[in-house]
């Protein structure tokens, strides 16, 4: 059954940005700015949740929950931070190149990269407080995380889903569910409690792909960010439905679609500073 | 409440004709309740004398409290000789660390590659706990701890027993903005640390308020610290003006740099002294001396 996925062993889950190489290289060297480290750490939804667990987790015991990676950070100490980078970078990678998974790691991240940079850029559009900004692209960042769940435990089946869902033209979400009774959605939020991220977090991880009107304006952000970077096919989606954006879907935000209309090269901009460490 | 210095030392000991004043063993700070209890924070070289004192007096209770498991606050651990006699107990607490907890890292200490002994021949009692931010007691005392900032995960104590309270912060180096004057990073992201770190400096700050005496970390001058910021220690001018801010009555400067002479803490005691005199405060400002005891 899918739903057996051991979600406690988040150890076992490898870094995904493609600057691993370069995240080894600078976790080794003493002499190296903590800067360009934390700036690959940022842009990698695997690490990024390792450390939003660790915080939020039974060791710390805090009394409110974290969502902000740079909290996390100054709390925990860089020291840390590099530990978690190193160990977490020399995880065996995930897939095999029989499935053809392992050339998907880059695409992968780059949609979940998009997603977030996508997220963060809406919200500055639609004026959320500026200490709340950060906390998009983290939503964004991790919202597929169930996918990676689902490459590290299944990849056959994922891979499978994935042709299928190519071929159809719909989403894996609904496919996966004929066949699995649940999602990647479901699991991938099972495992965010399991870890205990913050619940809003965790909502956005369940419900990006279908959120409901009950979700949060975070949840909504990212799902439209998730359209737009499906419908400029930034990255890899496992999602093949079709992608129509309409003025419907910015109404949570009073705000029209062609104010977007230009975003594509505003994502490309941001998306070439995060890749400067990919080799 | 009496408080004495046994070890004040950073990094490593240091003993020798320069240091012979002021001390080079490394941290260790006894604390006694009017009632006797005993407290011992840290277990640097400093120790060693400390176990030795308690000799001859009857079977030992007492606790220890351990603000990180870096070497110079561990390392006299296995010499404190009342650990070896039968009918002696401690508990002993520290952080947890996210990979191992306390007593497993106080365990390795012992590898049979690092001493000859281990934990399990010690002839005494020894309970460990985990320690996270929180407030606990012991005896007649109150300890409440808080995360402080160093390359480990380590706590700073803050004891009180008979109205008076003593803060150790352990090492502990000032928060700081990471990104601050980084061209590449965001404006927003730079505000958002910022605010972060006012958070935390004005919980450091609540901490300490009103605080009878305050062992500080401050192991740089500001002229030193910024080649070695990051390395998790304070410099001084930072450890007295939190504890103006506070509304501290007296601190003591302490884990001193181990290339800190006795004629240079000398000189450094008229400098801040003077700068204490040109300041609106009633802070006492003292460089700690090894075996001095100060009565609360």
């Amino acid at each position: 059954m899918l739903s057996d996925i051991a979600f406690n062993e988040l150890d076992q889950l490898p870094a995904l940005s493609p600057a691993t190489p370069k995240l080894i290289e600078l976790a080794n060297n003493t002499m190296a700015d903590p800067k360009e480290l934390l700036s690959i750490v940022k842009t990698d939804p695997v690490l990024t949740g390792k450390i939003l667990a660790l915080i939020n987790s039974a060791y710390f015991s805090l009394p409110e929950r974290i969502y902000s990676l740079n909290r996390a950070i100054i709390l925990l100490g860089i020291n840390t931070i590099k530990n978690i980078a190193l160990s977490t970078s020399l995880v065996n990678a995930l897939g095999t190149k029989e499935q053809n998974i392992y050339f998907r790691h880059a695409d992968l991240w780059k949609h979940m990269l998009a997603v977030g940079i996508t997220s963060k850029l809406i919200a500055k559009k639609s004026n959320v407080d500026k200490n709340e900004i950060e906390h998009y692209f983290i939503a964004g960042l991790l919202h597929d995380i169930g996918d990676i769940l689902m490459i590290k435990y299944y990849p056959e089946e994922f891979h499978q889903l994935t042709v299928d869902a190519k071929e159809k033209s719909t989403s894996i979400t609904e496919l996966c569910h004929k066949k699995y009774q649940t999602t990647p959605n479901i699991l991938g939020a099972k495992a965010s409690k399991l870890w205990k991220l913050p619940d809003v977090l965790c909502e956005v991880v369940e419900f990006s792909r279908n959120p409901t009107k009950d979700c949060s304006n975070l949840t909504k952000t990212v799902h439209i960010s998730d359209k737009i970077c499906r419908k400029h096919e930034i990255g890899f989606t496992c999602d093949h439905s079709d992608v129509n954006i309409t003025d419907s879907d910015f109404e949570f935000l009073n705000l029209k679609a062609v104010e977007f209309s230009s975003i594509k090269e505003l994502i490309e901009v941001e998306m070439e500073k995060a890749s400067i460490f990919i080799e | 409440m009496l408080m004495k210095v046994w070890g004040n030392r950073g990094s490593i000991s240091v003993p020798g004709k320069d240091t012979v004043r002021y001390g080079g063993n490394t941290s260790c700070y006894e604390v006694r309740s009017s009632n006797g209890e005993l407290l011992i924070l840290d277990a640097g070289t400093g120790i060693r004398n400390l176990g030795n004192s308690l000799m001859g007096q009857g079977s030992i209770k007492a606790t220890l409290l351990f603000s990180h498991t870096h070497y110079d606050h561990v390392i006299g651990y296995p010499f404190f000789t009342p650990f070896y006699i039968p009918g002696n107990e401690f508990n002993l607490y520290g952080p947890v660390h996210y990979e191992k907890s306390f007593e497993k890292v106080m365990y390795d200490l012992l590898d049979y590659s690092f001493f000859p002994v281990r934990m399990d021949e010690f002839g005494s009692k020894l309970i460990f706990h985990d320690l996270k931010e929180e407030t606990i007691d012991i005896g007649s005392f109150k300890i409440e701890t808080m995360y402080s900032n160093h390359p480990v995960t380590t706590l700073a104590y803050k004891i009180t027993t008979d109205d008076k309270t003593i803060i150790y912060t352990g090492d502990f180096e000032q928060w700081s903005n990471y990104l601050a004057g980084d061209p590449k990073a965001s404006e927003e992201e730079i505000e958002e640390i910022d605010i972060i770190v006012e958070e935390q400096l004005n919980r450091w700050i609540q901490f300490f308020k009103d605080t009878d005496l305050v062992i500080h970390d401050a192991q740089y001058t500001p002229e030193e610290y910024g080649q070695f910021k990051g390395w998790g220690h304070t410099s001084m001018s930072t450890a007295i003006d939190t504890c103006i801010k506070a509304n501290v009555k007296k601190v003591l400067l302490s884990h001193h740099d181990p290339n800190r002479t006795d004629n240079q803490l000398d000189e450094l005691n008229i400098r801040w002294q003077e700068y204490i005199a040109s300041k609106d405060t009633g802070l006492q400002v003292e460089f700690s001396v090894e075996e001095q005891s100060y009565q609360l």
